[in-house]
Formats: C-alpha cells, structure tokens, sequence
C-alpha cells in the first residue's frame, strides 16, 4: 500500500516542478523587459530594433522629454482655470468662453506633438514595424477618432 | 393483541434474570462504531485500491507520469500566455506615457 502512495506522490511533485519550471521560463522575457524601468527593452523587442535604432529612439525620447512635461504643465494649467471659471460663473462669459477654447487648444497641441513624436520614432523603425507601431499609437491616443484601416494601412 | 394475563403470568416466571455486565451498554455502542469505522475505511480501500493496482504497472504509471507533467506544463503555459499578454499591455500603455501627456497625467494621478 506504501509503494503506489509514494509513487503518486513523487508524480505529484514532478507535475508541480513542470508547472513551476514552465510558468517561469515562460514569463522571463517579459520579467526581463520589465526590469528595464524606462520601458526601452520592451519598445526594442516588441518592434524589433537593432542597437543603432535603439540608440536613436532613446536619443529622441531624451530630447522630447521637456517638451512632454512642458505640455503636462499646460494641461493642468487650463483645465485648473476652466474649473475655477466653471466654480465661479453663473453665466457663459467671454473668460469662460476663453479658457474652454485654451483647453481644446492645449488638447489639439499635445495631440498633434505626440503624433509627431511617433511619426519621427516610427522613422528609425523597419517599414512593416513603423506601420505596426503608429497604429498602435494611434489606437490609443486616438481611441475611436481613425477608422480601424486608416490606422493599420497608413 | 389482547391482554392475557395467564400469558403475562406464564412471561414472567419462565424468564430468568440473567446479569448484564457493568459496561454493556458502553460496549455495545463502542462495537457499533468499530463497525462503522471499518465500514468507512473499506470505502476508501474500495476507491483508491484499483488506482494503486494500476499505478503499480509500470506502463500506466508511465503514462500517468507523462499526462500529469504534460498537462501540469500546459497549463502553465496557457497561465504564462495570458500574463505576457497583460505584461505587454502595460508596458505598451508605460512607452505612450512617455509620449502622451494626457496618459502621463493619468498615470500620475
């Protein structure tokens, strides 16, 4: 009664070692990527880039950083002042009227510097790979704006 | 069922008192539950003894080993294809972070 016991056991163990074994060596290239803070590993592997485009992404990245929290800044800047004309009005007023234009505005600016931020790291990209990664941005930048196909065959 | 009394009468001079140990009643329920236990123990003899017979041949304990490992690895697999998926997700939406401020700030709030 022992023997078939332990042999159940042991098969029990091998199965949890296969489970185990398994789950990790799937999942090490995304813990790998994810090691990497900035998220470069995964733009590089996701897209395929050799070292040379890799360098110039980040090169560009760097570059669009100030940019990024420059228009961060501007964003909560006209939204902090719609709300505040919005809490005080009773009325539409021309100030009103005015800080609802400055927030479309900052919306349409920021929107049009992110596409050309894509458009200019889709450039160091293989073609099939610039495609793939421009309809990706535009699907979640954009959600619902661009028909299905503009933005996979553009 | 009328009552008799020559009956009753003939009853109880012809039975005898026999003693009854001290602990009769104890030892009655304590063989009831014996029983039951053993019963209950075959019930479990009675599931897992044909299994044991089965894994003690060598070609279905082989085939059990191979479908238990293969099953346990596929199954991790399947678990792992899903958290690379999410993985993925969100390192996806961290890159566009650092392009669209409007999903900078909602990763910062």
């Amino acid at each position: 009664m022992k023997k078939p016991v332990l042999i159940l056991l042991a098969m029990l163990a091998a199965a949890a070692i296969a489970y185990f074994a398994s789950y990790y060596c799937a999942t090490r290239e995304a813990r790998r990527m994810f090691s990497v803070s900035d998220g470069s590993a995964w733009l590089r592997t996701e897209f395929a880039l050799t070292d040379e485009q890799a360098r110039a992404v980040a090169a560009l990245q760097s570059d669009y950083e100030p940019r990024c929290m420059e228009m961060c800044a501007r964003i909560t800047k006209s939204r902090e002042r719609l709300e505040k004309l919005l809490h005080e009005s009773k009325t539409m007023t021309p100030e009103l009227e005015a800080a609802m234009r400055e927030v479309s505005q900052t919306q349409a600016d920021c929107r049009a510097a992110t596409l050309a931020q894509t458009f200019a790291i889709s450039a160091h990209m293989a073609p099939e790979q610039a495609v793939r990664y421009r309809a990706m941005i535009a699907e979640r930048i954009l959600p619902g704006t661009l028909p299905h196909d503009t933005a996979t065959h553009r | 069922m009328n009552d008799d009394p020559q009956l009753r009468e003939l009853l109880r001079t012809s039975l005898s008192d026999v003693p009854v140990p001290n602990r009769f009643g104890a030892e009655v329920w304590q063989r009831i539950q014996a029983r039951n236990e053993a019963s209950a123990q075959r019930g479990w003899k009675k599931f897992f003894e044909p299994m044991f017979a089965l894994l003690m041949r060598p070609t279905f304990a082989a085939i059990a080993f191979l479908l238990m490992v293969g099953g346990a690895a596929g199954a991790a697999s399947l678990r792992a294809a899903d958290a690379n998926e999410q993985a993925r997700a969100m390192l996806a939406a961290q890159h566009v972070a650092t392009l669209d401020p409007y999903a900078r700030l909602a990763v910062m709030r």
